[in-house]
């Protein structure tokens, strides 16, 4: 009972220390449940669409639009996890699909609170959603940007290259949400 | 190699004026359209990253000689405004497919991020507070607002 218990409070505190700083992830090399960790940047996507349903639908879009976010935020930000953790690969760099994924996931942190602020400022003042989400969205590329950082000092292009890419990637998912429900 | 690098970053910055002047003429149909918004925000953007830049360079060198900073530690600044390149080709890709008039958002993210990312180089977050290395930070901060005010004033 004793160490189910430590257990937990052991993937806790790993689960705080990687939400304040992703990059640890890298450092840290351990073996991760990334189907797991990505319930959090779908969570923080959620959030976001319930502010854009909110500004463009009503009734029952709404919540359609929130479950689609929650339900692509899932799967693209997996499948972006994917894609760059084959590029490392083929460029040679020691590291897993289940750590970028999760890196990845974890740099959600900085647009979750975004989102959250934007959905209070929505309460108390007037709706901003698309400039919460933008500001969440590049504050998620730092960590990222940090992490590829950590595998190669020498490549100062790829870090940056690499964030671009999973920002596309991630601003085009956005698109393709607001796409299927318009 | 910082030739390169300069270049690139001065390429940003010369977009990002492009495009809040473009996105002004979109919005606003004042006088202050296109050129008006260019010119205050290539200077605005010029005179930030100087300062930040220069402010960086010459706190590390302090830092480094008094032994609070390993040279090893050391990060190049233009190294870390590479990291507005996302934000960049973002802002370029939400105007031009997206149709997002955000601009001016992701300028003020920029600010704020790349003067986060220099405070932290330079030590900010040690376990002394030191106006010094936070100094970055809150000019990313002041930065950020003053631009928004500007802009609010402006368009």
């Amino acid at each position: 009972m004793d160490n189910i218990s430590k257990n937990n409070v052991g993937k806790i505190k790993d689960f705080l220390l990687f939400a304040l700083n992703p990059a640890e992830i890298v450092r840290k090399k351990k073996q991760y449940n990334w189907f797991l960790y990505l319930i959090y940047p779908a969570v923080g996507w959620m959030i976001f669409f319930l502010q854009v349903g909110l500004d463009k639908f009503s009734g029952f879009r709404v919540f359609i639009t929130m479950l689609l976010g929650l339900i692509i935020g899932y799967i693209a930000v997996g499948a972006i996890g994917f894609l760059i953790a084959f590029i490392l690969a083929r460029l040679g760099m020691d590291i897993r699909s289940d750590q970028v994924i999760t890196l990845i996931s974890m740099s959600h942190t900085y647009m979750l609170f975004s989102v959250l602020l934007g959905l209070v400022y929505r309460i108390f003042g007037s709706s901003s959603a698309s400039a919460f989400g933008i500001t969440g969205l590049l504050c998620t590329l730092l960590p990222i940007y940090a992490g590829i950082r950590i595998l190669g000092k020498n490549k100062v292009y790829l870090p940056p290259l690499l964030a671009t890419l999973t920002g596309v990637l991630l601003m085009f998912s956005w698109q393709m949400i607001i796409a299927i429900v318009s | 190699m910082p030739k390169m690098k300069l270049i690139i970053i001065s390429a940003m910055i010369v977009l990002f004026s492009i495009f809040n002047g473009l996105q002004t003429r979109r919005t606003s149909f004042g006088f202050k359209g296109f050129f008006g918004t260019f010119i205050v925000t290539l200077l605005f953007f010029a005179f930030v990253f100087l300062f930040q830049t220069l402010y960086y360079i010459v706190v590390s060198k302090k830092l480094v000689s008094r032994g609070d900073l390993k040279p090893t530690e050391y990060q190049s600044p233009l190294d870390i405004w590479l990291i507005s390149i996302p934000f960049c080709v973002l802002m370029v890709i939400s105007y031009l497919f997206l149709n997002w008039n955000v601009v001016q958002v992701f300028i003020c993210t920029t600010f704020a991020l790349i003067g986060m990312l220099l405070g932290n180089a330079l030590g900010r977050g040690g376990k002394k507070w030191s106006l010094m290395t936070s100094l970055p930070f809150f000019s990313g901060v002041i930065a950020s607002t003053l631009f928004t005010l500007l802009m609010g004033w402006l368009v």
